[in-house]
C-alpha cells in the first residue's frame, strides 16, 4: 500500500513539525525569551559577591584586585551553570534536550524523596493525576454516552431537552467552579467529604486503611469532575447518533421492521463511534495533564499543582519537562488515531494514493 | 437550507421568541443594566479604594448580608456607630476639661463582633490625657481608654489590643473577683452581670441605652476631641463583607462590567478572526488552507492556560493587556476548522460558480457571498465561547493574577478561597460571586442554545 504509507509518512512529518514548534515555543516562553537567564545571572553575581564580601581575607585586598576576583568568579559560576552562551543557542540546546527527553534537573522544586530530577518529580505526581482525572474522564464518558443514547432515542422529548440544557450548563462551568461550591456544600455543611488533600495526616498505618483513606479523599473531586464533564459526552453523543439516525440506511432498516434496539446497536452505533472514540482517546490523554485550578482548589498534589508550583517559582526545566511530555503524548495519540482511522476507513486508503 | 431563516434580523427575532433565547437575553440585559448603573451606584473612586483598607474600617469584618436579620433576627446584629456627641468645655485653674457625651441603644439579641473607638484629637503642643468610659444600662461604668493620644486619628481597638483588653479585665475583676485568661471585651461590655459574662454562648445580652463619656484634660485651652464609637455587628449590606471589611456589594457590582466586557469582546474578536481566517484559507487555495489548518492544529495543542498564567506571573498586566494575549493565543483554533469545512461546502454551490462566471473577484465573492452565509453560525459560536472567556478571566483572578486595580468576581472567589471561607462557612463571600458568574454564563449558554436551534435544523422541532 504505497498510498497508505505515504499518507502516514506525511502525517508523521507534519506532527513532528508541530511537536518541535510547540516545544520550542514553550522553551521560549518558559524562559521568557531569555529573561529568566538574566535573572539567574543576576542572582549568581549577587550570591558570589555576597560570599566574597563575607570573607575577611577578601575585604583586605585593594579595590581593583577585589573587582577582578569578583568578575572572575562570577564568570566561572555562570559558565558552570551553562549560562555563558547566548540565549538563542541555549534555547536550541534546551529544545534538543527536551525532544530527546533528557529533562535535566529542576531549578528549585524537588520530589518528596528529595530528588531534583525533573523526571522523578513528574513521575511522582503523574499517578495521582491519573487516579483522579483519568478515572473521572472514564466515568464521565461512560455515563454521558449512555445518557446521550437514551436522549437520542427520545429525541426532542421533555427529558431530552432538559438533559441538553443541563449538559450545556454543567459543561460551560469549569470543574474548579463546581469544586468550590461542592466543598462548601458537601464538606462544610453536610460534612460528608474532606475539603481537600489526598491523604489524612498522619496517614493510616494499614494498607487497606490507606487505600480507603485515599478513596475517601478522592470522592469529592471525582464527583465534581464527572458532574462538570459528563455533559460534553451526552450532548455530542446525542447529536452524532441523531445525525446517523436520519441517514437513509437507518430508514431502510426501520422499513424492514427491525426492532429499535437492533437498529440502535447494529446500524447506528457502528458508524457513529469513530468521532466518539477520537474524543475519548484525546480526553484520556488530556486527563494526564491534570487541571491546574481544580487541583489547587482540592489541594490534590498532581501534575496540575506541579505546573502551578513550577510557574510560580519560575522553574523553567519543570515547565518545559511537563510540556514536552504532554506534547509527545498528545501527538503520539493523534498519530495512532490517524493509523486506526486509515485502517478502518477504506476511503482514506485510496485517498492517500490520490492526493498529491 | 431553504426553510432556514437567513436574515440576521430574522434570526434574532426567532431566538427572542424561543423560551431559552428570551431568558438568555433577559439575563444578559439585566447584567448589562447592572454594569451600566455600577459607575453611578458605586463610583470608580470606590472601586479604586478597593485595595485601600482604611477606606472600609467602619464596616464589620466577615459580616453576613444584612437581610439575613429578617430570616433569623435572633442570631444576627447590625453595626451601631456613635458619632454624635454633646460638647461641654470647662476651665479649672490652669487646665481645661473637655467632656464629650453620646449615647446609643443596643437592642440586638447577639453580642457585637468587635468594638472600636476612634479618637480624633487636636492640640497645639502638649498631649492631653483622655479617659473614655462606657456607662452600661445597669449603671456600671467601664473604662475603655485611659491614655495620652497623639495628634490626629487614634484607633483604640478595644476588642483586639491586649492593652485595652486589660482595662476590661479590671472591670471583670471588680465584678467577678478574678480575671479570665482570654478576655472578650465585645461580650463583657454588652453582657448582663453573671458568672458567664465573658462567654459568648452562655452570657445574656444587656439591652438598653449605653452612654459613652470621653473626658480630655489638658493645659491648653484650644483642645478638641472628636470620638467615634463603632460597635460592629455580624451583618452588613446586600452581600456582606470580607475579612478586610470591604463591602462585597461594591465588588460584585464592579465584577459585572469586567466580566461582560471581557467575555463579550474576547468571544466576538476571536470567533470572528477564526471564522474569517479559516474561510479565507479555504477560499484562497490549498496552500493557504494547509498553512491555516496546521497553524490551527498548533494552537490547539499549546497549553494556553499555563502559558497565560506564566505571563501573568512574570509581568503584572492589566485587563486589556490580558485580553490582547488571550486574542493572540486564539487567533486560529477550533472555529477555524468549522468555518473551513463550511466554505468547502459552500464553494461547490451554483451561485458561487455563477458569481465566478460573471467575473466577480475572489475577494468580492468571499466578502459578499460566502462570509454572510457563515455569519449566522458565528452567533451561536460567540455565545458559546463567551462564558469560557468569562471563566478564563475568573480563573486567572482566582489565582490572584488578574488586574489588581479592579475587583472582579474571580478575584472575590480567590480571596474567599485563600482566606478559608470554604472551611469557616462564610457562604456569602463564595455564593454571591459564584452566582453572578453562573448567571452570566447561563445567559450566554441559553442564547447559544437558542441560536443553535435556529441555525441548526437538527435540534428543531418539526
Amino acid at each position: 500500500m504505497p498510498g497508505f504509507t505515504r499518507y502516514l509518512a506525511r502525517r508523521a512529518v507534519l506532527l513532528a513539525i508541530t511537536l518541535i514548534l510547540v516545544v520550542y515555543a514553550t522553551v521560549l516562553i518558559a524562559n521568557m525569551g531569555g529573561y529568566i537567564d538574566k535573572l539567574l545571572k543576576g542572582q549568581i553575581s549577587f550570591e558570589v559577591t555576597q560570599r566574597l564580601n563575607r570573607d575577611p581575607a577578601f575585604t583586605r585586598l585593594p579595590q581593583q584586585e577585589r573587582q577582578r576576583m569578583i568578575d572572575e568568579r562570577v564568570k566561572a559560576a555562570i559558565r558552570r551553570a551553562g549560562l555563558d552562551q547566548p540565549f538563542p543557542i541555549r534555547s536550541l540546546i534546551q529544545l534538543k534536550q527536551a525532544l530527546t527527553l533528557s529533562l535535566g534537573r529542576a531549578s528549585f522544586l524537588k520530589s518528596s524523596t528529595g530528588s531534583p530530577e525533573v523526571a522523578d518529580i513528574i513521575m511522582e505526581r503523574l499517578p495521582r493525576t491519573i487516579l483522579l482525572f483519568t478515572t473521572g474522564t472514564v466515568l464521565a464518558a461512560v455515563a454521558g454516552i449512555y445518557l446521550g443514547l437514551i436522549q437520542a432515542r427520545r429525541a426532542l422529548s421533555r427529558f431530552d431537552k432538559s438533559a441538553i440544557l443541563l449538559a450545556i450548563f454543567t459543561y460551560v462551568q469549569p470543574p474548579w467552579f463546581f469544586g468550590i461550591l461542592f466543598i462548601l456544600l458537601f464538606s462544610f455543611y453536610l460534612r460528608i467529604f474532606p475539603p481537600g488533600g489526598m491523604i489524612s495526616a498522619p496517614p493510616p498505618a494499614t494498607p487497606t486503611g490507606y487505600i480507603l483513606d485515599v478513596l475517601y479523599h478522592l470522592s469529592l473531586p471525582l464527583i465534581t469532575w464527572v458532574f462538570a464533564t459528563f455533559g460534553y459526552w451526552s450532548y455530542t453523543t446525542r447529536n452524532i447518533v441523531l445525525q446517523t439516525m436520519s441517514e437513509d440506511f437507518v430508514t431502510a432498516a426501520r422499513a424492514k421492521g427491525l426492532p429499535e434496539n437492533t437498529i440502535l446497536f447494529k446500524y447506528v452505533l457502528r458508524p457513529s463511534s469513530p468521532p466518539i472514540v477520537t474524543s475519548i482517546a484525546l480526553a484520556l490523554v488530556f486527563s494526564w495533564t491534570g487541571a491546574i485550578i481544580t487541583e489547587i482548589v482540592f489541594n490534590w498534589p498532581g501534575i496540575g499543582l506541579l505546573f502551578w508550583e513550577a510557574i510560580s517559582t519560575l522553574d523553567a526545566p519543570v515547565i518545559i519537562g511537563l510540556t514536552v511530555i504532554l506534547a509527545y503524548l498528545l501527538i503520539i495519540t493523534v498519530f495512532l488515531l490517524d493509523i486506526i482511522y486509515a485502517l478502518l476507513d477504506p476511503r482514506i486508503k485510496t485517498l492517500g494514493g490520490a492526493v498529491r | 437550507m431553504s426553510e432556514q431563516p437567513v436574515g440576521i434580523k430574522q434570526i434574532f427575532k426567532e431566538v427572542a421568541k424561543s423560551k431559552a433565547g428570551a431568558l438568555g437575553f433577559a439575563l444578559l440585559v439585566a447584567m448589562l443594566i447592572l454594569a451600566m448603573f455600577t459607575p453611578i451606584l458605586a463610583p470608580y473612586n470606590v472601586a479604586r479604594a478597593w485595595n485601600d483598607l482604611r477606606y472600609w474600617q467602619d464596616n464589620p469584618a466577615l459580616a453576613a448580608p444584612a437581610w439575613v436579620r429578617f430570616l433569623s433576627p435572633n442570631s444576627y446584629s447590625g453595626t451601631v456607630t456613635l458619632s454624635n456627641f454633646s460638647l461641654e468645655r470647662s476651665f479649672h485653674g490652669q487646665y481645661t476639661l473637655v467632656r464629650r457625651t453620646g449615647s446609643f441603644v443596643y437592642m440586638y439579641d447577639v453580642f457585637p463582633t468587635e468594638v472600636r473607638l476612634l479618637l480624633d484629637v487636636n492640640y497645639t503642643a502638649r498631649k492631653p490625657r483622655v479617659i473614655a468610659t462606657l456607662e452600661r444600662p445597669d449603671g456600671k461604668g467601664v473604662t475603655l481608654y485611659n491614655g495620652m493620644p497623639v495628634k490626629g486619628e487614634n484607633v483604640v481597638s478595644v476588642s483586639v489590643d491586649p492593652k485595652y483588653q486589660k482595662l476590661i479585665g479590671y472591670f471583670l475583676y471588680e465584678e467577678l473577683g478574678y480575671v479570665p485568661a482570654a478576655i472578650h471585651p465585645e461580650i463583657v461590655l454588652f453582657a448582663k452581670k453573671s458568672k458567664y459574662m465573658n462567654d459568648r454562648q452562655r452570657a445574656d445580652v444587656l439591652k438598653g441605652t449605653y452612654i459613652l463619656e470621653v473626658d480630655a484634660i489638658s493645659f491648653e485651652k484650644n483642645l478638641s476631641v472628636q470620638p467615634k464609637l463603632i460597635v460592629y455587628g455580624n451583618s452588613y449590606g446586600i452581600a456582606g463583607t470580607d475579612n478586610y471589611r470591604r463591602d462585597l456589594t461594591v465588588g460584585l457590582m464592579w465584577g459585572a462590567p469586567v466580566a461582560l466586557a471581557f467575555g463579550t469582546i474576547a468571544a466576538v474578536v476571536t470567533v470572528l478572526l477564526q471564522v474569517v481566517i479559516g474561510a479565507a484559507g479555504a477560499w484562497i487555495g490549498p496552500r493557504a488552507d494547509e498553512i491555516v489548518q496546521r497553524a490551527a492544529d498548533f494552537f490547539l495543542v499549546i497549553p494556553v492556560l499555563p502559558i497565560l498564567i506564566l505571563i501573568n506571573v512574570v509581568y503584572t498586566i492589566n485587563i486589556w493587556l490580558l485580553l490582547s494575549w488571550v486574542i493572540l493565543f486564539s487567533i486560529v483554533g477550533g472555529v477555524t476548522k468549522i468555518s473551513r469545512s463550511m466554505v468547502l461546502q459552500i464553494r461547490e454551490e451554483q451561485y458561487v460558480e455563477a458569481a465566478l462566471s460573471y467575473g466577480a473577484s475572489k475577494k468580492r465573492i468571499l466578502t459578499f457571498h460566502i462570509l454572510p452565509r457563515i455569519i449566522p453560525y458565528t452567533f451561536a459560536l460567540i455565545a458559546l465561547s463567551a462564558p469560557s472567556y468569562v471563566f478564563l478571566e475568573a480563573a486567572l483572578s482566582f489565582l490572584g493574577l488578574g488586574d489588581p486595580n479592579i475587583p472582579s468576581w474571580g478575584r472575590l472567589l480567590g480571596q474567599a478561597f485563600d482566606a478559608g471561607a470554604l472551611y469557616y462557612g462564610w457562604w456569602w463571600w463564595v455564593i454571591f460571586p459564584a452566582l453572578m458568574i453562573m448567571l452570566v454564563s447561563l445567559g450566554f449558554t441559553l442564547l447559544s442554545y437558542a441560536f443553535d436551534k435556529v441555525v441548526n435544523p437538527r435540534l428543531r422541532e418539526e
